[in-house]
């Protein structure tokens, strides 16, 4: 058993090297308890979470108030999603015997912090009963809405940059 | 799956790029027809490079990078050392 505090650091990386360890070592099963998902934006976590994938790993969400385009992608490749009420501490199980617990916060990058905790069973049953019971309450997102997603809209009203540009010759473009 | 490269990012999010009409309708048939896209970390930052040159316009930067990073249809593979 290991408990590793994890104190804010300014873009949260502290935090995000500690989730991407626990998504890296997953084998089974990753169970996620969030609000926004804001931290799947970032590429490291993405990332994780696309080769936990890859290697076979069910992902189950509950969260709040996730953004559909996250969404999206997250359904499109297999997780499983569920929305319902907030709940204030977040965190993400893996295999059902470790976990990464975020406390609650503002929603402001670099003051999130936390605890790792590794390979205790015992209490991370509790976490996933928990988990079990939110879902059961919750509503499962079944379809994907790429009309909203950024590049999607974007094409549809494409961003005028004020000069001409010529996409053919992009050497000249940065010279 | 198909690989999109700097130039068509360029000239289907400036209206104003020569080759604009033909980069958006491609993309937007990429878009519609496969599950996903892909790009690379390198693409992405020459993409924001280019229109940083052009423009020095931090609110386009933040934009663009949305756009491109923010889409679930494009998967950003990372560029080994």
């Amino acid at each position: 058993m290991v408990l590793k505090k994890i104190n804010s650091s300014p873009t949260d990386e502290i935090f995000r090297r500690h989730v991407k360890e626990l998504i890296d070592s997953a084998q089974k099963e990753i169970l996620v308890i969030a609000g926004e998902l804001g931290s799947y934006r970032f590429l490291d976590l993405k990332w994780a979470m696309r080769r936990a994938l890859e290697r076979g790993v069910k992902i189950r969400i509950y969260a709040s108030r996730p953004n559909q385009e996250i969404i999206n992608g997250l359904l499109a490749r297999g997780c499983q999603i569920y929305v319902g009420k907030e709940i204030k501490d977040h965190y993400l199980i893996a295999d059902a015997k470790s976990w990464v617990h975020s406390k609650p916060h503002p929603p402001i990058l670099g003051i999130r912090e936390g605890e790792a905790h590794i390979n205790e069973p015992q209490k991370a049953k509790k976490l996933v009963a928990q988990f079990n019971q939110l879902i059961s309450k919750a509503k499962a997102k079944k379809t994907a809405k790429w009309n909203q997603d950024p590049l999607w809209t974007a094409l549809q009203n494409p961003p005028d940059w004020g000069v001409e540009t010529n996409s053919s010759k992009l050497e000249e473009e940065l010279l | 799956m198909p690989f999109l490269d700097t130039n068509i990012f360029v000239a289907a999010l400036n209206k104003r790029d020569k080759l604009h009409d033909k980069g958006r309708t491609l993309l937007t048939k990429a878009f519609q027809t496969f599950p996903w896209l892909h790009a690379s970390d390198y693409i992405l930052n020459e993409c924001l490079t280019v229109a940083w040159a052009r423009t020095r316009d931090a609110n386009l930067i933040q934009q663009l990078d949305n756009f491109i990073q923010g889409s679930e249809k494009i998967e950003i593979l990372k560029v080994d050392e």
